[in-house]
């Protein structure tokens, strides 16, 4: 014994402090995560996209291909066949009197918008022969 | 010692004895007062002024621990009760995010690897369908492709894992878990499709020559 207290234990501050602090680490973990889950589904979106467009694309042009007409219904029947969580949409753009552009089909895959993300959309254009 | 150690009075000159007990009564209050408080402040033996502090072998903290130590034996009631609600209020807000997190610690790799799988595999798909030129479907799980650099693409084990032959040797690539694609239908001499499966989502996926 020279002098100094002998202490037992831990203190109500020291205890109060670890949780804090443990609640941090936790906090800033769960963030990381998180964000890791966000880049995953955003990924998986895009990837479904990429899929889900090309095929629609590449049907398209076999049908013109086999010397079928353009048909916006046909192609939202197509669609049809995709189970996706998102909605796929076709829309042709208007081409203009008198100029020389060749009309444009237009397949936009759409995320909704949710609490934890923001909407997006996945567009991919095919340009008629 | 401190039976054998006089003290001068310093009101009235007399000479008494300290601690023997019967005398310590006669002592002058003032006398008493100063002792009681050099004992208090640390000198361990009182007013034996003789004996100097630091030759005495016991310390102040052993002759007097508790006017020094706070030694904690044990909490409080209302310290106990303070921690025991600060834990339970962040177990609670913690335990949710805790099983999530060890969820997704278990699960995150392998969709980063299917999703990684999945974009090669469309990678691969698409330019050894945009070197060919016409295709046959032999089967369900393989088809012919000429003009381009890749000769046959395989489909095996369930469609997880596809092969690609190409004159230099073969590519294999494995899907990961939830992704897979379906048996190969042939359309035409340029085009085929397959069903793909992508966890929840399913749709049929048209592959064209040349594109």
């Amino acid at each position: 014994m020279n002098g100094f207290v002998k202490r037992f234990g831990f203190s109500l501050t020291e205890v109060s402090v670890t949780i804090l602090l443990l609640a941090i680490m936790f906090s800033t973990c769960y963030r990381f995560m998180r964000a890791e889950q966000r880049a995953i589904q955003t990924t998986r979106q895009s990837t479904l996209a990429i899929y889900a467009l090309e095929s629609l694309r590449n049907r398209v042009l076999a049908d013109l291909a086999t010397g079928g007409t353009f048909d916006l219904q046909k192609v939202r029947g197509y669609i049809k066949d995709f189970r996706l969580p998102y909605r796929i949409s076709v829309q042709q753009t208007p081409v203009s009197l008198g100029s020389n552009s060749k009309p444009i089909l237009r397949l936009e895959m759409l995320v909704r918008p949710t609490a934890g993300s923001s909407g997006r959309s996945y567009t991919r254009e095919i340009e008629f022969p | 010692m401190r039976n054998t150690l006089l003290f001068q009075s310093f009101e009235r000159g007399v000479t008494f004895s300290t601690c023997g007990g019967t005398k310590w009564q006669r002592l002058p209050a003032a006398v008493r007062r100063l002792e009681a408080s050099a004992t208090f402040f640390g000198f361990p033996d009182g007013l034996n002024w003789p004996l100097p502090l630091h030759a005495s072998k016991v310390t102040p903290f052993e002759r007097m621990p508790s006017l020094f130590a706070t030694a904690r034996q044990a909490f409080t009631l209302i310290e106990v009760m303070i921690v025991i609600s600060i834990m339970a209020i962040a177990i609670n807000g913690m335990f949710g995010p805790i099983r999530q997190i060890f969820g997704w610690i278990r699960t995150s790799e392998g969709e980063l690897y299917a999703l990684q799988a999945a974009t090669d595999g469309f990678l691969l798909m698409k330019e050894a369908m945009r070197q060919t030129s016409s295709i046959q479907c032999r089967n369900a799980g393989e088809v012919i492709c000429e003009g381009g650099s890749v000769k046959l693409i395989r489909r095996l084990e369930g469609g997880t894992l596809l092969e690609f032959e190409k004159g230099g040797g073969t590519v294999r690539l494995k899907l990961g878990d939830g992704f897979k694609m379906g048996p190969f239908q042939p359309v035409d001499g340029q085009n085929f499709w397959c069903p793909i499966f992508m966890k929840e989502s399913r749709f049929p996926m048209f592959w064209r020559c040349g594109q």
